[in-house]
């Protein structure tokens, strides 16, 4: 193999989308045609972006693979890098190193109801996996998806939680963490949404991704719901720098999660030392 | 077949030798360390020599390698940069040798690294085995011994007046066969004096240390042990950075005023605070401690899982490095001596 995986292949930006203060949408097509074809994906893989000059970082793939012909990238202002990927308007090009990471089990949970905890920009991911069984539909049972922000201003991808609350038996809650005067929702943290939703933990797979803080609290309260270790699955958050397992920085537990991971189920997280 | 070749004209087959790549050996600088460098001729190379300050770890994974170069931020002017350069090492010893094979192994497995391959497809590697391992050394512990040359091109083993050469791959025959001149071959009795040397060496070697289970000896190294030697950790990085075993890198971009600029693989660290470190400031790995901990559990434990020896040479050169004066064969002999109550 004489692929040089380090070197970014370049992409335009053909849109953008606002959808927070501070989070925006880019959808993406390689400058190479071929380079597009060959660009295939599993639900929440991910991929390098770079900005010639001022470096990469990992950012999930958002959109699902059921969608061919682009990619979207969801992008929270956090750094050096997002700062200035901000700053760019369509026409404007990007590198793309990947796909890489091992994504969701989609083909595994087939026939299992599904429940989405999301806290964030974790909603990001999740969103690649929902809509890939929004696009599948007859392939999955009951959907639940619960989603937390901070505030009503940081949710992300609303025109699509509206979507999916109208899609079969499809069940969508949010909540913020602090609500302002015209919220007329949920206040509180995602993890008191739960107790709201039917659930039957045994023909269910729980979905998690959020922030570091989140995940255990959630894991937590879906062990005492009687879900099963190996039925939740969470997505580790790890620095990832090469994406190929050699620059070391993922290292847990004697495995390099860009390659391993980064979604594991949680009797595979606590064999990493996870949550101890 | 084994051969001598006096050591008064190591220097004149070197010196054929350098048509074909530059010479790479130890070379003592003017504060008097001794380090590996670039020798355009062999006059001031050193034939026999302490071990160098650093391992030839820089000449296949650079401190800072451009990987690509760009203009004006644009994808289609970037142009990837190789070294191809043929390099002949002398001098290597085999704690050298042995991170060198374990390199390739880990630039080559899964992925080709086009990099680190390139460097390393013109190398001839000449090995010279260590008659006198310093008070640091503990290689044969690692699995490893003072005339250890799986994987050398051509193993030298130091005689006092001669070496015997033993050339082992096809290139490391043909460097031998073409300056067949320089050559005699050994005898019986010299052979035979070879193998006191090796046991000499390895007597050093045990005493310094005995041999070790490195995983057993890693069951011990707990949260108490690593939390004694933590408190003297300065979370330097020098250990990382002078072990030939530690092959961790980070990618930047530099860029001038005139938007010339290129993508640098760099040396990093695992002991650095941000190594691991997130947007938003999340870190997984919260303590110097259990950066310390995940260090030694890489080496002892991982290293052994994976590839079957452990990701140490027992070089030494981390505890003659480190600020706090935590050393690899200090760890290995407490927990040694716990393993034999």
């Amino acid at each position: 193999m004489n692929k040089n995986e380090l070197t970014p292949k370049p992409a335009v930006i053909k849109n953008i989308i606002d959808e927070t203060a501070d989070t925006k949408t880019f959808t993406l097509v390689f400058t190479d045609p071929e380079e597009q074809k060959r660009f295939q994906y599993k639900p929440a893989q991910f991929v390098e972006i770079s900005v010639l000059g001022v470096g990469e970082a990992p950012i999930s793939i958002t959109s699902s693979p059921s969608q061919q012909g682009f990619l979207e990238l969801s992008i929270k202002r956090v750094g050096k890098l997002t700062e200035v990927i901000h700053q760019l308007k369509p026409g404007d090009e990007v590198g793309i190193r990947g796909p890489y990471g091992n994504g969701f089990p989609a083909d595994e949970v087939k026939g299992f109801d599904l429940l989405f905890v999301a806290g964030g920009i974790g909603l990001a991911p999740l969103r690649s996996l929902i809509n890939w069984v929004m696009d599948n539909r007859q392939d999955y049972g009951k959907v639940k998806i619960l989603y937390g922000a901070r505030t009503p201003g940081d949710i992300v991808f609303t025109r699509e939680l509206t979507r999916w609350t109208g899609e079969p038996d499809t069940e969508v809650l949010y909540t913020v963490d602090r609500g302002d005067p015209q919220w007329q929702g949920n206040v509180g943290l995602v993890t008191q949404l739960l107790p709201r939703i039917e659930l039957t933990p045994a023909t269910y797979t729980a979905f998690i991704c959020g922030p570091p803080v989140m995940i255990p609290f959630v894991i937590k309260d879906l062990l005492a719901l009687g879900f099963k270790e190996e039925n939740i699955i969470s997505t580790l958050e790890n620095y990832m720098k090469c994406g190929i397992g050699k620059c070391g920085h993922c290292l847990l537990g004697g495995k390099y999660i860009c390659m391993e991971g980064p979604v594991f189920r949680y009797n595979e997280m606590k064999e990493l030392g996870f949550g101890e | 077949m084994d051969y001598i070749l006096n050591k008064g004209l190591v220097k004149a087959w070197l010196r054929k030798l350098i048509k074909h790549g530059i010479l790479v050996a130890p070379i003592r600088l003017e504060g008097g360390d001794i380090i590996f460098k670039e020798a355009f001729n062999p006059d001031n190379i050193l034939l026999e020599c302490k071990k160098t300050l650093y391992s030839a770890k820089p000449f296949f994974l650079p401190q800072e390698e451009t990987l690509f170069t760009f203009r004006e931020r644009s994808f289609g002017t970037i142009k990837e940069v190789f070294d191809e350069f043929p390099r002949i090492f002398f001098g290597l010893r085999p704690c050298d040798l042995k991170a060198i094979i374990q390199a390739d192994r880990f630039f080559t497995e899964n992925y080709q690294d086009p990099y680190y391959r390139k460097r390393r497809e013109h190398t001839l590697l000449i090995v010279v085995g260590c008659n006198d391992p310093d008070s640091n050394c503990f290689c044969h512990a690692m699995g490893l011994g003072p005339f250890y040359h799986e994987g050398a091109d051509i193993f030298l083993a130091d005689m006092g007046k001669s070496f015997i050469a033993t050339p082992i791959t096809p290139n490391g025959i043909n460097a031998v066969e073409k300056y067949r001149y320089f050559f005699e071959e050994a005898t019986a009795e010299q052979q035979g004096e070879k193998s006191r040397y090796e046991l000499t060496a390895m007597q050093k070697l045990v005493a310094n240390l005995p041999l070790t289970d490195v995983r057993a000896c890693y069951s011990l190294i707990d949260d108490e042990f690593v939390s004694g030697i933590s408190r003297k950790c300065a979370a330097c990085g020098s250990c990382s950075y002078v072990c030939p075993m530690c092959f961790c890198y980070n990618v930047v971009d530099r860029e001038n005023k005139d938007l010339e600029g290129k993508r640098v693989r760099t040396w990093d660290s695992c002991i650095f605070e941000g190594f691991t470190r997130m947007a938003g400031r999340h870190n997984l790995i919260k303590s110097r401690q259990e950066r310390l901990k995940k260090r030694f559990a890489h080496k002892l434990k991982q290293y052994p899982e994976t590839y079957g020896f452990p990701g140490c040479t027992g070089c030494g050169r981390c505890s003659l490095t480190c600020l706090g004066h935590i050393s690899m064969l200090d760890v290995l002999k407490k927990v040694t001596a716990e393993v034999g109550k």
